[in-house]
C-alpha cells in the first residue's frame, strides 16, 4: 500500500461486561460487581512489589559506579507491565524448576524415548524418600488400658453368644427331647412316616431273610401323665439293668414279639435222664456290647428283645422245616417235631433236643451248672447268616434273560460236559442244611466226650504205664484228633507207643505207628477193648526191647491169643525169652480177667546150676545116654512161678529188669 | 448213589419244567427322569447294588405254516461278561388277557447254549429279523427281575461296545418274573411292584398285536 495513512489512534476499552457469578435456577444472573475506585486502587497497590524496590535500592548503594547503567535500566523499565512481567517470569522460572525437579525425581525424562527409560535407573540424580516421623514415646499404661478395653469388648460378645447357647440347651421342653429321642431312634432303627403314624421295621429282610413275619412296630409319643406305667414285661426289662433313663417315646411291638426268647440245644442221656450238655442260643449273647449299653432307653431294649425273639423264631422255623423234610438220616431214630421241640436220638440212648423257649415276662435262665457248647451256638448263627447272604447276593444273570438264582459255576456247567458226581458235589457244596450240621456236630461232640472219658478212666485204671493224651488244636466242626502216648516212667527211652485217635461223628479211627489203621464204632466198649490191648502190647514190647538190651534172646512172641485157660481169662499176649547162655528162660503172659483189672503172670524156668552132681543117680547118668554137649542141659527144667509182689521194682518193667538181671548172675 | 429220575441238578432250587410262563409289564421313561426311577428302584428292591449289564439280543423268526404269527426265538449274549454262555429264549404269543388279569403273560423257555447259535438256528430255518443292544441296570426283588435299559443299534463293522448310539432318548423299563401257569400270585406281585413305581413311570399292559402290525 503506498501512501500510508497517518496512524489513527484507536483507543480500546474492554467491555465492562461484568462476570457472571451465578445463574440461579430461575434464570436470574448474579453478577460480580465491578471493582469500585478504592478497590481498584488497592488492587493496583497490591501489585507493587516492595521487595523489588528494596533490592533495587541495595544494588544502587552497592554499585555506585554503575548507577548510570542502573538508571538507564531503571528508565527502561518505566512501562507499567515490566514489574508484572518480571514477576511472572520469576514465577515461571520457579515453576519450571519445580517441574524439572519432580520429573527428575520420578525419573521420567521427557526427551528420552520410552524404551530406554528403564536403563536410566543408574543415572538417578534424585529419589523420593519417606518423610521420617518421630517415633511416639510408648506409654505402657495407656497401651494396657486400651488392650484391656478391647479384650473386654470381645469377651462380652463371646459371653453373650455362649449364654444364648446354654439357654437353648438347658431349656428342655418336652417337645425338644421328643424330637431328639426320635432322632436317636432313627439313627438305630428303620422308621418311616405313614400318614399320621410313625412306623418302623425290625425284621431281617434287608439282610436277606424271607421269614413271613413283618416285624413292624409303632412309635408313640408319650404324654406326661402316663410316663410311669410299665407292665410286667417292661418291668423285667428294666430290672436287668438299673439305669433306664425316662424317654418321651414309647414303642409298641406286636404282642407275639413281646417277651424273652432263646433257643436251647440239649444233649441228654436217656439212661441217666439228665442233660449231659446243653447250650442256649439267643441273639443277645452274640450281640456286640458296643451296640447296646446300660444307658439305653427302654424303647431300644424293647426293640432289641423283639428282634431277638424274631431271630430265634426264624432259626427254629428253619430247623423244624428241614427236620420235617429230612430224607437221609444219620440218626438212630427219626426226627420228631412237636410244637416248639425237635427231638431225635442221635445214638441209642442219647437224645438231642432243640427247644424254642419263650416267656412273656421272665428272661430264660440258663442253668449255670451246665456249660454251653459254644461251637453249636456259633455254627447255627453262622448258618443263618450264610443263608441270608446267599439269598441276597445271588450272582445276577448275564445276559438278563438267563435264569435267576444259579451260581456262576452252574451256569457254566449247563453248557459244558459234567458227570453226575460232579454236579452232585457242587449241589452239595451250595446247599445249607441246618439239621445236618446240627446233627453231625452234636454227634461229634458226643463221640469226643466218650473218647475223652474212656481215656481218663483207663489212665486212672492203669497206673502202671503212663498214658498221656494230647488233643490236637487243629480240629473242625466234625472232626478232632488226639495223640495217645504210652510210656513207662524211667524207661521212656526204652520203648514208647504212640497212637493217633481221630474222632469223627460216626466212627473212631485209630492210626498206629506201623501204619495200620483201624476203624472202631462209637460204642465205648470197643474203645475200651482196644485201649486194653494197646496197653498190654506196649508192655510186652517194652519187655522185648528190655531183654534185647540186656542180652537176652527172643524165643517166641505171640501177640494176642485172646483165649485163656479159663473162659473168664483173656490172654493179651505172651513172650518167651531166654538168657544169652541159654541157662534161663522166662515166659511172660499178659492176662485180663473179664470184669477185672489186667494181671501179668510171669513164669520163669531156669535151669541154671544143673550140675553134674545133681544128675548122678538119674537116668542121665547112664553112660549110654551120654550128654555130649551142654546144650541139652537146659532142656527139661522145671517152670517156677515168680513171686511178683516181693520183687523189687515200682512197676512191671522195673520188676522185669530186676528179674532178668538177677537171673543171669 | 441213586437219584430220582427227574433229578435236575442244574436248575437251582426250582425245577425248570415248571416255570414256563412269563408275567411281565413294560414301559418307558425319558432319560432325564431315569435317575429318579433308578433311585426309587434301589430303595424298593433287594439290598444289593444295581448290576450294570450290556446285552446283545438277536431276534430270529420262523414262518409258521399253521398260524399267522411267526415263531420268535431270541438269542442273547452278555457283552459285559463274555464268558457266560449264550441264552436262547423262546417266546410265545403275548396274551394281554382280560381286564382282571394283572399283567401280560406269554410262555417262555430259556436255555443256555455253548456257542453262537446262529448256525444252529439257521439250519433249523430261522432267519434273523433284528438285533439290538440293551445297556442298563438290572435290579431284583425276590423273584422279580427289573431292567432299566437303553436300546441302541449294534455297530455292524467294528462292534465297538464303547461307542453306542442310542436309538431313542428314553429308557425301556421291564418288570418280569417266570412262574408256572398255575401260580396266581406271580402276576399280582408284578402288578403291586409296578404300582409302587408310580408316578415316576406307569407300567401298563401294552397290546403287542398293535406293535406287531407295524412290521
Amino acid at each position: 500500500m503506498s501512501g500510508n495513512p497517518p496512524p489513527i489512534k484507536i483507543s480500546l476499552q474492554s467491555l465492562s461486561d461484568t462476570k457472571i457469578q451465578e445463574i440461579a435456577y430461575d434464570g436470574r444472573e448474579t453478577f460480580i460487581q465491578p471493582l469500585s475506585m478504592s478497590e481498584s486502587l488497592t488492587d493496583l497497590a497490591n501489585r507493587i512489589d516492595f521487595l523489588a524496590e528494596n533490592e533495587d535500592e541495595e544494588t544502587q548503594t552497592d554499585d555506585a559506579t554503575s548507577t548510570s547503567v542502573d538508571e538507564a535500566q531503571y528508565q527502561a523499565k518505566q512501562w507499567p507491565w515490566e514489574n508484572i512481567r518480571t514477576q511472572i517470569q520469576r514465577s515461571v522460572i520457579e515453576m519450571n524448576v519445580l517441574t524439572d525437579v519432580l520429573s527428575i525425581a520420578q525419573n521420567k525424562p521427557t526427551n528420552v524415548p520410552k524404551e530406554t527409560a528403564e536403563s536410566s535407573d543408574s543415572n538417578r540424580y534424585m529419589m523420593y524418600d519417606f518423610a521420617s516421623k518421630e517415633a511416639e514415646p510408648s506409654k505402657q499404661s495407656l497401651q494396657m488400658i486400651t488392650k484391656k478395653r478391647c479384650l473386654g469388648a470381645a469377651s462380652k460378645i463371646l459371653l453373650s453368644g455362649a449364654d444364648r447357647l446354654n439357654k437353648a440347651k438347658s431349656e428342655s421342653s418336652f417337645q425338644n427331647t421328643y424330637h431328639s429321642e426320635l432322632l436317636k431312634l432313627r439313627q438305630r432303627w428303620r422308621v418311616r412316616r405313614v400318614g399320621e403314624k410313625i412306623l418302623g421295621e425290625l425284621s431281617f429282610r434287608t439282610a436277606g431273610s424271607d421269614y413271613w413275619h413283618m416285624g413292624s412296630f409303632e412309635v408313640i409319643k408319650k404324654s406326661d401323665e402316663d410316663s410311669d406305667t410299665l407292665d410286667d414285661y417292661e418291668q423285667n426289662l428294666t430290672k436287668l439293668t438299673p439305669n433306664v433313663p425316662k424317654s418321651p417315646i414309647k414303642v409298641v411291638v406286636s404282642s407275639d414279639l413281646r417277651g424273652f426268647s432263646s433257643l436251647s440245644v440239649q444233649i441228654m442221656d436217656l439212661s441217666k435222664d439228665e442233660a449231659i450238655k446243653s447250650c442256649t442260643l439267643s441273639l443277645s449273647d452274640i450281640e456286640n456290647s458296643a451296640m447296646s449299653s446300660a444307658n439305653d432307653p427302654l424303647w431300644h431294649r424293647v426293640l432289641c428283645n423283639a428282634q431277638n425273639v424274631l431271630f430265634c423264631r426264624e432259626l427254629f422255623a428253619r430247623l423244624s422245616k428241614e427236620a420235617v423234610q429230612q430224607k437221609t438220616l444219620g440218626t438212630a431214630s427219626p426226627i420228631v417235631v412237636i410244637g416248639d421241640t425237635i427231638t431225635t436220638n442221635i445214638f441209642p440212648k442219647i437224645q438231642l433236643r432243640v427247644q424254642l423257649l419263650f416267656s412273656k415276662t421272665h428272661p430264660t435262665k440258663r442253668n449255670p451248672r451246665q456249660a454251653s457248647i459254644f461251637s453249636i451256638q456259633n455254627a447255627l448263627m453262622h448258618l443263618l447268616l450264610r443263608y441270608f447272604s446267599k439269598r441276597l447276593h445271588i450272582s445276577p444273570p448275564h445276559p438278563t434273560t438267563a435264569a435267576l438264582g444259579l451260581t456262576t459255576q452252574m451256569r457254566h456247567a449247563a453248557v459244558h460236559h459234567n458227570s453226575l458226581n460232579q454236579l452232585a458235589a457242587t449241589a452239595k457244596k451250595t446247599t445249607l442244611s441246618f439239621v445236618d450240621v446240627l446233627i453231625t456236630m452234636s454227634k461229634h461232640y458226643e463221640v469226643r466226650q466218650r473218647v475223652c472219658d474212656t481215656i481218663k478212666v483207663l489212665s486212672n485204671e492203669f497206673s502202671d504205664p503212663d498214658v498221656l493224651a494230647h488233643w490236637s488244636l487243629a480240629s473242625s466242626k466234625t472232626e478232632s484228633s488226639a495223640r495217645l502216648t504210652i510210656a513207662n516212667s524211667g524207661f521212656e527211652s526204652c520203648y514208647r507207643s504212640a497212637v493217633q485217635v481221630i474222632v469223627k461223628p460216626d466212627c473212631i479211627k485209630i492210626l498206629q505207628r506201623d501204619a495200620r489203621s483201624l476203624t472202631l464204632s462209637v460204642d465205648p466198649t470197643d474203645l475200651h477193648n482196644y485201649f486194653v490191648s494197646l496197653v498190654a502190647s506196649h508192655q510186652l514190647m517194652t519187655v522185648q526191647v528190655l531183654s534185647r538190651t540186656l542180652g537176652w534172646t527172643m524165643l517166641h512172641v505171640s501177640p494176642h491169643s485172646s483165649l485163656g485157660l479159663t473162659p473168664d481169662i483173656k490172654n493179651r499176649g505172651s513172650v518167651l525169652i531166654s538168657s544169652n547162655n541159654g541157662a534161663v528162660s522166662v515166659a511172660i503172659a499178659c492176662n485180663e480177667m473179664i470184669g477185672g483189672p489186667i494181671q501179668y503172670t510171669t513164669h520163669v524156668q531156669y535151669t541154671k546150676a544143673h550140675d553134674r552132681s545133681q544128675l548122678e543117680g538119674t537116668m542121665y547118668d547112664d553112660p549110654d545116654f551120654s550128654l555130649e554137649s551142654e546144650k541139652y542141659l537146659p532142656l527139661g527144667g522145671v517152670w517156677m512161678k515168680v513171686n511178683w509182689p516181693q520183687l523189687h521194682g515200682r512197676h512191671f518193667i522195673q520188676k522185669m529188669e530186676t528179674l532178668l538181671t538177677s537171673l543171669v548172675y | 448213589m441213586v437219584e430220582p429220575a427227574n433229578y435236575q441238578p442244574l436248575s437251582g432250587e426250582i425245577p425248570s419244567n415248571v416255570n414256563v410262563q412269563e408275567y411281565f409289564l413294560q414301559g418307558s421313561i425319558l432319560d432325564a427322569n431315569a435317575d429318579k426311577l433308578k433311585q426309587r428302584l434301589q430303595g424298593l428292591c433287594d439290598n444289593v447294588p444295581p448290576e450294570p449289564f450290556t446285552d446283545h439280543e438277536q431276534i430270529y423268526f420262523l414262518k409258521n405254516a399253521t398260524s399267522m404269527l411267526p415263531i420268535i426265538v431270541k438269542a442273547c449274549k452278555s457283552l459285559v461278561k463274555p464268558s457266560t454262555p449264550w441264552q436262547i429264549k423262546y417266546v410265545g404269543a403275548t396274551e394281554v388277557g382280560e381286564h382282571n388279569k394283572p399283567t401280560m403273560i406269554r410262555s417262555c423257555v430259556t436255555v443256555a447254549v455253548s456257542n453262537d447259535p446262529a448256525q444252529f438256528l439257521d439250519n433249523l430255518g430261522f432267519s434273523l429279523q433284528s438285533e439290538v443292544i440293551l445297556k442298563g441296570y438290572f435290579y431284583r426283588k425276590g423273584r422279580l427281575k427289573i431292567t432299566v435299559s437303553k436300546i441302541s443299534v449294534p455297530p455292524t463293522a467294528t462292534c465297538d461296545t464303547s461307542k453306542l448310539e442310542a436309538s431313542a432318548s428314553s429308557h425301556l423299563v421291564e418288570v418280569n418274573t417266570t412262574a408256572s401257569p398255575r401260580d396266581e400270585t406271580a402276576g399280582d406281585e408284578v402288578k403291586n411292584f409296578c404300582q409302587l413305581l408310580r408316578p415316576a413311570i406307569v407300567l401298563n399292559k401294552v397290546d403287542h398285536r398293535k406293535l406287531q402290525q407295524w412290521q
